[in-house]
């Protein structure tokens, strides 16, 4: 028998009518299952909404027809099981508030502080850092908006390039060349301040 | 400025600007966007969430990878701990469908819940007469119209290509015995055989039989099997239409002395 881990790398991808639904649940379970597990559920709840959504999957099959839908209506379901899930669980609910990316944010409430903390107790260079902050921050406000969503997905989110060509839907190049631009904007609204610093 | 610097700037409009995130997208934008069906306005109000919703945004990562997602760090493991079992799956699912159909016989029902009532139907006439089909051919067997009379026959199902229900136990007490092996779907091929592979190994080919025709209702009849080619123990019976690997039974022979 295969190993489960290497179940649904196939690379044909029949349609609906020609898969039976052992085979339908062998090809997709594992995606879902690592779909639900990427969201920080714990085992049990991975293994009960994944099969919350063959239920429902498996349920609507008689109605599909096209291969090309097949794909992105499981994942449909997925993701509104996902959804239902993090209204009605306690644990989901309390990741999705908190929400991973709002945790340094708390920390790092004063920057300078951050920047400063192993240099030295200077006041005046802790003005300066303060104030080349705020500055950033103005400038950052002052880019358009795909220049800014860009920069966001970049430095606050950490992206590759490749991940915010997906999430954006435009080419690499041009995510790259967005990246110049506000790093050129940048540099205009903070003058020599700017520094080297590319993205 | 330092990258860091220019990081935490970023981080701390961020945080701002998520405090007036308006709701999430629902999967059916998430989707709509990726196949590229909005709006460019519609498009641009999603792009502007994503920059602010790490959430959101790994969902359109994952939907654009899917199905070939890879797990990520953090994720509970191993893969195989988290997939339910396809068995308990499918009960519930038999489970489910006479109760809906009983309650959808009330009053009048809308066409999508007729549809079901149908399906649910259809699934219960099939299963009475698949029961009655496989009943006639026990009988048959037993007659010694399909195969040799007297000799028992046993029942192997698969659940899917490579899915082994568990192991089953063959214990015969006669010279030969017949299999009858259920496959989930045999589709249609030229040539269908069946090769027993030693259960410790998993490699020895112990017996092969080619030429092998399914029933229409795709039963695999193996009739007439000497206790003398199969050797007591654990085998793998592995089905093949043409080269493609059908199903795996696991079964363990033993057999008790001839009276």
């Amino acid at each position: 028998m295969d190993d489960p881990d290497s179940m649904g790398r196939h690379d044909q991808k029949p349609a609906p009518g020609e898969m039976t639904p052992a085979e339908l649940y062998q090809r997709y379970a594992p995606s879902v299952a690592k779909f639900f597990a990427n969201r920080q559920f714990s085992r049990e709840q991975v293994q009960d909404l994944t099969q919350d959504t063959f239920l429902s999957v498996l349920r609507g099959l008689k109605g599909l027809r096209s291969r090309e839908r097949l794909e992105a209506w499981v994942f449909k379901i997925a993701a509104n099981k996902w959804r239902n899930a993090c209204r009605d669980w306690t644990t989901a609910r309390s990741y999705f508030r908190e929400g991973v990316a709002d945790k340094p944010l708390e920390a790092e409430e004063d920057p300078a502080a951050t920047e400063d903390r192993h240099r030295s107790d200077n006041p005046l260079r802790i003005t300066l850092i303060r104030e080349e902050h705020r500055l950033l921050r103005e400038a950052l406000a002052e880019l358009s908006p795909p220049l800014q969503n860009v920069v966001l997905l970049r430095l606050d989110q950490n992206l590759s390039y490749e991940e915010i060509s997906t999430v954006l839907r435009i080419p690499t190049g041009t995510v790259k060349s967005r990246l110049n631009s506000a790093v050129r904007q940048l540099r205009d609204a903070l003058g020599h301040a700017y520094g080297e610093v590319s993205l | 400025v330092t990258e860091d610097l220019l990081r935490n700037a970023t981080r701390k409009v961020a945080a701002t600007a998520r405090r007036h995130l308006g709701p999430h997208p629902s999967p059916e934008e998430l989707i709509a966007y990726q196949a590229g069906e909005l709006s460019s306005v519609q498009e641009e109000r999603l792009q502007a969430h994503f920059a602010l919703c790490p959430d959101c945004t790994a969902t359109v990562l994952d939907l654009g990878a899917f199905p070939n997602l890879e797990l990520r760090v953090g994720a509970p493991g191993p893969l195989k701990d988290l997939i339910p079992d396809w068995q308990s799956v499918r009960e519930r699912l038999s489970e489910e469908e006479p109760v809906d159909a009983m309650a959808q016989t009330r009053g009048s029902l809308p066409w999508r819940e007729k549809l079901l009532v149908a399906v649910a139907a259809s699934f219960f006439l099939a299963t009475v007469g698949l029961s009655y089909r496989v009943n006639t051919l026990e009988q048959r067997l037993v007659k010694g119209e399909v195969a040799r009379g007297n000799v028992p026959l046993f029942t192997l199902a698969a659940e899917g290509v490579d899915r082994i229900r568990g192991q089953e136990q063959v214990s015969v007490s006669s010279d030969r015995f017949n299999l009858m092996l259920f496959v989930a779907n045999p589709g249609s091929y030229k040539d269908y055989s069946l090769e027993a592979v030693s259960g410790r190994d998993q490699r020895s080919v112990i017996w092969r039989l080619e030429n092998l025709v399914p029933t229409s209702e795709g039963i695999f009849l193996i009739s007439d099997v000497s206790r003398r080619e199969l050797p007591p123990g654990p085998y793998l019976l592995r089905l093949y239409g043409g080269a493609k690997r059908l199903a795996e039974y696991q079964v363990l022979f033993q057999y008790d002395k001839i009276p």
